[in-house]
């Protein structure tokens, strides 16, 4: 293994595949939704980017609470009738979410490539790091996502069905959603950067939409994954994980205890992988399966990913030590020590 | 010439389209006064009755016949979900006459893409959008939207295309070479306050007319606009609130790296 083979970079290769497919993909679908491929992505890929491949299923699900569920009970119509178009969408989400579960987060989303990347320049511009966060605000921030999917997701857009709330709370999450924004600039259209003054609603939630996008921007050059901390996908993810094919696997060791390695290298923190000494699946609710616990777990196979029961990635001693050695030449390289460096050289041989 | 042309051609075209219920007024009670249902039947107008055949082409491009009552065309509930094309023919002599309008009706999930009804030749002459706006989209005022002028399937370059809207605005342009003709939908709804959402539409036609030896086709297509969001939707202050973010983030990133106690054990 080289500085330059290791997971993590084959990770940041299939991310970035990832994000030109999602983002600019529509020469492989088309323009039209009909022809998008699932159009219900377990991702966070915006319908309002018209030059993706496809969709999150978030989108489905707000309107189909907002358009069919909520409208058809209102009229009287038959609740289980009514959910049918939901059962569809959540039964396609299913199917793709079974295929690569939670590695949808860590491998796929087009938000988690442009938090990752962000991160990745902030290093570079020499911003100090914080490389974990105190666990009371871990902890702490957790609710949140169950809040987000539950309201924004569900609750509201039902409601608005109902015709208890304003028709501008119909599709709430799509309207705070960083990915919608992001999405569209990287295509060159700033339309969905705006303060919609149409109503207090709109105002209100298109303030906070482009407030979160700013605030997920500037905390991702310091901090890891801000915004996968609250999504309501992972959340949604954390629902059905339990039938998802790749897991994250730990065969504890009284060494487990002393260590901690892999909750210093999990970008969310994730205190129970080296905690739980009972539990062989740690796929925990926030994980994202990106494997870095794995990479960075000195022992061997205490960690593993494994697909289908079978390994795929598992912890090794040799590999440790020189993902440690990529790892530290990887953060010395910075553009500002760099510039330091070519400023003192030009200095010398001017003298 | 050219008015009797302009007559004739808007004699001979789809007009308002009005659900069931618009029609009639009020919703009805058991609706939601916020959104009406789009499902079930709905109807158009259509400018002309008399010797006009009307067919209407569904998603999975098979055709069915539609009823014309009072110059009011009947849509029924295909039962499928995505556009679906309305086309009126009329022959009169020397004069070949079509309509088209494509109309979103709701159902089941077709499975089948808007592409293929756009590539179906539906009539001899025809005005196909390139693209239509995608589903659950709308034409807005101020857009530019691009349309293919197709004779017997064949692009039609060098064909005079004119636009007219509901609220007076008239425009003209020549297709390409490859029959193209691009027209930016005028922003003339009258009386829009900036800053104040304005969910009026109104209907634009568009409409050609070619000759091959003594037979002359027209056609026209029609569709609604909307008030561009535009009016109500700033982007300097969208991009204020993003800075505005930007800045919080960045001193939040800086004050829980301050109050972290493994940042803190670290240095």
């Amino acid at each position: 293994m080289t500085a330059f083979i290791n997971l993590s970079v084959v990770r940041k290769g299939v991310q970035l595949l990832a994000f030109i497919f999602l983002v600019y993909g529509v020469g492989v679908s088309s323009y039209y939704l009909a022809d998008k491929l699932s159009g219900a992505l377990p991702a966070l890929s915006c319908a309002y980017d018209f030059e993706g491949a496809d969709y999150c299923t978030l989108i489905p699900f707000q309107h189909q609470m907002h358009h069919r569920v909520g409208t058809l009970v209102a009229a009287g119509g038959n609740f289980l009738e009514a959910l049918i178009p939901s059962l569809i969408t959540l039964a396609t989400f299913l199917v793709l979410f079974v295929i690569l579960n939670k590695a949808f987060c860590g491998w796929i989303c087009p938000l988690g490539t442009f938090q990752e990347l962000l991160n990745m320049l902030g290093q570079k511009l020499g911003l100090q790091q914080q490389h974990s966060l105190d666990q009371r605000l871990v902890r702490r921030a957790r609710p949140a996502k169950w809040l987000i999917l539950a309201l924004l997701v569900f609750a509201f857009p039902l409601l608005t069905g109902l015709g208890w709330l304003n028709h501008d709370l119909g599709d709430p999450f799509c309207r705070i959603c960083p990915s919608r924004i992001l999405t569209t600039l990287a295509t060159g259209n700033a339309s969905q950067l705006y303060l919609d003054t149409a109503s207090t609603t709109t105002l209100i939630l298109s303030l906070i939409g482009d407030f979160l996008f700013g605030l997920v921007t500037a905390l991702a050059l310091t901090m890891r994954q801000p915004f996968c901390r609250i999504c309501p996908l992972l959340a949604l993810h954390a629902v059905f994980r339990k039938l998802g094919l790749a897991r994250l696997v730990k065969n504890a060791t009284p060494r487990c205890d002393r260590c901690g390695l892999c909750v210093k290298a999990c970008p969310m923190d994730i205190a129970e992988v080296q905690t739980d000494m009972k539990r062989r699946d740690v796929t925990f609710e926030d994980c994202t399966l990106c494997g870095r616990c794995v990479e960075f777990c000195p022992d061997k196979n205490v960690l593993q990913l494994k697909y289908a029961g079978l390994t795929l990635f598992s912890a090794d001693p040799e590999y440790f030590k020189k993902r440690k050695r990529a790892q530290k030449q990887w953060e010395n390289a910075r553009l500002d020590t760099l510039l330091i460096e070519t400023r003192k050289a030009k200095e010398k041989s001017s003298r | 010439m050219k008015m009797r042309t302009l007559v004739g051609l808007c004699l001979f075209s789809f007009c308002v389209l009005v659900s069931a219920t618009e029609k009639s007024g009020a919703p009805s009670p058991t609706e939601n006064p916020n959104h009406r249902s789009h499902r079930g039947p709905r109807s158009v107008l259509l400018d002309i009755e008399t010797g006009a055949e009307i067919v209407l082409w569904k998603p999975n491009l098979t055709t069915m016949p539609v009823q014309v009552k009072e110059r009011k065309v009947r849509l029924p509930s295909t039962g499928m979900d995505n556009y679906h094309a309305l086309v009126a023919t009329r022959r009169k002599g020397h004069l070949v006459e079509t309509a088209i309008r494509y109309v979103y009706l709701w159902g089941k999930p077709s499975g089948h893409s808007p592409r293929e009804l756009l590539a179906q030749k539906k009539s001899d002459l025809e005005i196909v959008p390139n693209p239509l706006p995608r589903e659950h989209y709308h034409y807005f005022s101020g857009q530019k939207w691009p349309f293919l002028v197709r004779f017997q399937g064949k692009p039609l370059r060098g064909e005079r295309v004119h636009l007219k809207t509901a609220n007076g605005s008239q425009l003209e342009s020549t297709t390409d070479d490859k029959g193209l003709v691009v027209f930016e939908l005028p922003d003339d709804f009258p009386n829009v306050q900036e800053g104040r959402r304005d969910r009026r539409n109104a209907e634009f036609e568009l409409w050609v007319s070619h000759g091959i030896g003594n037979i002359e086709y027209r056609t026209t297509l029609n569709a609604s606009y909307k008030v561009n969001p535009k009016h109500w939707h700033s982007t300097g202050w969208g991009v204020l609130f993003a800075c505005a973010g930007f800045f919080v983030g960045g001193l939040l990133g800086m004050a829980t790296n301050r109050n972290n106690p493994l940042q803190r054990n670290l240095k």
